[in-house]
């Protein structure tokens, strides 16, 4: 379990990004990290992962303080930044340079995630397209076994059909004692895989849920002109009609999860974390 | 595990791990140190009148060239930390930070002054390859021999006793002893960039230079300041020369491990993003 406790952070200079924030990652869950330019997603990952170090408060994984960046922490820690470089060398090389840092390293579970993402295995990496490269890291992050894997923008670069081929990986690679953190923009490119959301929005949680409560508590749906809204609780302007959330009453089937219109319901207000408790025991309420 | 434990088996696929993510860096020093050799030295070369001449010539400029460069490569500690792509691989590759540490100083400081080495030889071998084939015999001196012989000039073996104003000297104790001290310089100086480099973020290189120009400023400007007679100086520094050259070297050395660990000690508290100036 990841277990941050009221931790501040500020960039030198800026004013303070996060101030006494505190939530915990759990084991088994995949995590989609929301929120608008500049409100702290990569940052939280650089803290989690120990690239950064925080004014105050403890970041555990287990216990063990990451910022101590120690070899097991970094072992059981995997980030996949937006940007990163790959050396210019073929695909074995690369492995063979780095297989020796990671234990639970699997070539097999490399070589079936390339192959997912329909890349041969006879790769020259400085000859890659930025989105090939990408399947690349994702490969090898997701072959090394590591407990947690934090990906920040993981289907930006990505072709549409990787886009899927990348959630087919993901959920085929995740496991009960892996914690996956996702920060992205492109939300319908996770919504499907994600079980927990975590929307931050000027260094605070404006939600911290578990999908299946989000969809048990609420309807996402279009309504017409003319309809009744006066359940809705948040609706927004859509090329149907009205896109609406709205409160799940007995009786009504449960909608698949609008990502985006969540969010935007939360950016909103509409929806927050002094709703009613979600009972997974992990987030606080919804 | 403690940062500070040292793990043979992992140091050796940090240093491989090192090799692929630095070779280019090394690939690209040798080539800018081998066309500026190649360019110095024919600057150089109608400053002398013969093939002896131009052995020592060159081998003056390869001393200065090698010391100041390879001193330099003291700042490629944070080379591979400059941008945060690269500076985020490095710091989450599992591995302590002293593994990591010293790996970085054989390769950036180790490589860098090896790779600048091979340059000079290469270089003046090119020089002189050209010099024969273009008939320019009067400048055919190979300077690399003259070069390495005065890198290890303290191998002189025979006692030469000289008088100097009624002061008996051992010429070769002395050289022996500002050898000594030269190159424990050449390391507290490489210290010097060794600390920026991991420090700074920009302009490493030229601010270490500022700050030794400024250092070694102080240091002249205290000697005028405090020293009245300097004939007298200079013959009490003639006569303890040999235990005034180990003394200073003692400090020097001592001030430069202090900047090792200055060093390690910032590395380990490097961070992803701190502002556009500083890594730490």
């Amino acid at each position: 379990m990841i277990d941050i406790q009221n931790i501040d952070f500020s960039y030198k200079g800026q004013h303070l990004l996060y101030s006494q924030f505190s939530m915990r990652f759990r084991q088994g869950g995949i995590y989609g990290l929301l929120g608008k330019n500049g409100s702290g997603k990569s940052t939280l990952l650089y803290l989690i992962s120990g690239l950064l170090r925080p004014k105050g408060g403890t970041i555990t994984l287990d216990g063990a303080d990451t910022c101590q960046r120690s070899v097991e922490v970094l072992r059981d820690i995997f980030i996949v930044p937006e940007e990163f470089d790959l050396p210019d060398t073929t695909l074995d090389q690369y492995i063979s340079m780095n297989e020796p840092f990671y234990p639970h390293f699997s070539r097999e579970v490399a070589m079936q995630c390339l192959s997912d993402f329909e890349l041969p295995a006879d790769l020259r990496l400085g000859k890659l397209s930025m989105g090939q490269k990408k399947k690349v890291y994702m490969s090898f992050a997701l072959a090394a076994g590591t407990r947690v894997l934090l990906m920040d923008e993981p289907t930006n670069g990505l072709d549409i059909p990787s886009k899927s081929q990348f959630r087919k990986v993901v959920a085929r690679c995740m496991t009960d004692d892996r914690i996956i953190v996702i920060s992205t923009h492109q939300v319908h490119d996770v919504e499907a895989l994600l079980d927990h959301v975590v929307i931050v929005d000027n260094g605070r949680k404006a939600l911290d849920a578990a999908v299946a409560d989000v969809c048990e508590k609420y309807c996402f749906g279009v309504r017409k002109a003319g309809d009744d809204m006066s359940d809705v609780v948040y609706a927004e302007q859509a090329l149907q009609g009205c896109a609406v959330v709205t409160e799940r009453k007995s009786g009504d089937a449960e909608t698949e999860l609008n990502l985006e219109l969540l969010f935007d319901a939360v950016a909103a207000g509409k929806i927050g974390m002094d709703g009613a408790a979600c009972g997974c025991g992990n987030c606080e309420t919804i | 595990m403690r940062n500070s434990m040292f793990d043979i088996k992992r140091f050796g696929a940090l240093m491989n791990w090192m090799y692929r993510a630095c070779g280019n860096t090394m690939m690209r020093l040798f080539g800018t140190c081998f066309v500026l050799v190649v360019i110095g030295e024919f600057m150089f070369m109608p400053m002398t009148n013969s093939s002896e001449g131009v052995d020592y010539t060159m081998s003056l400029f390869h001393v200065g060239f090698v010391c100041l460069v390879a001193a330099q490569c003291g700042s490629f500690m944070g080379t591979t930390s400059v941008d945060r792509r690269a500076r985020l691989t490095m710091l989450m590759l599992p591995a302590t930070a002293l593994e990591k540490f010293v790996a970085r100083v054989l390769w950036a400081v180790g490589g860098g002054a090896l790779v600048v080495l091979a340059a000079v030889v290469a270089g003046d071998t090119v020089r002189w390859v050209l010099c024969q084939s273009l008939g320019w015999m009067k400048y055919c001196g190979w300077g690399v021999p003259v070069f390495f012989a005065q890198f290890f000039s303290d191998t002189v073996s025979e006692n030469t006793l000289v008088r100097i104003d009624g002061l008996e000297q051992n010429v070769s104790g002395v050289a022996a002893a500002m050898t000594v001290l030269g190159k424990t310089v050449w390391l507290w100086v490489c210290s010097v960039f060794m600390v920026f480099g991991i420090l700074l973020r920009r302009m490493r290189v030229a601010i270490a230079f500022v700050v030794l120009f400024v250092l070694f400023w102080m240091w002249a400007f205290g000697v005028a300041c405090f020293v009245s007679n300097y004939e007298e100086l200079f013959m009490q520094m003639l006569y303890n020369s040999v235990a005034l050259c180990y003394g200073a070297a003692a400090v020097v050395t001592a001030v430069a491990l202090f900047n090792v660990w200055l060093s390690y000690r910032m590395f380990c508290r490097l961070q992803i993003v701190n502002g556009k100036w500083i890594n730490v």
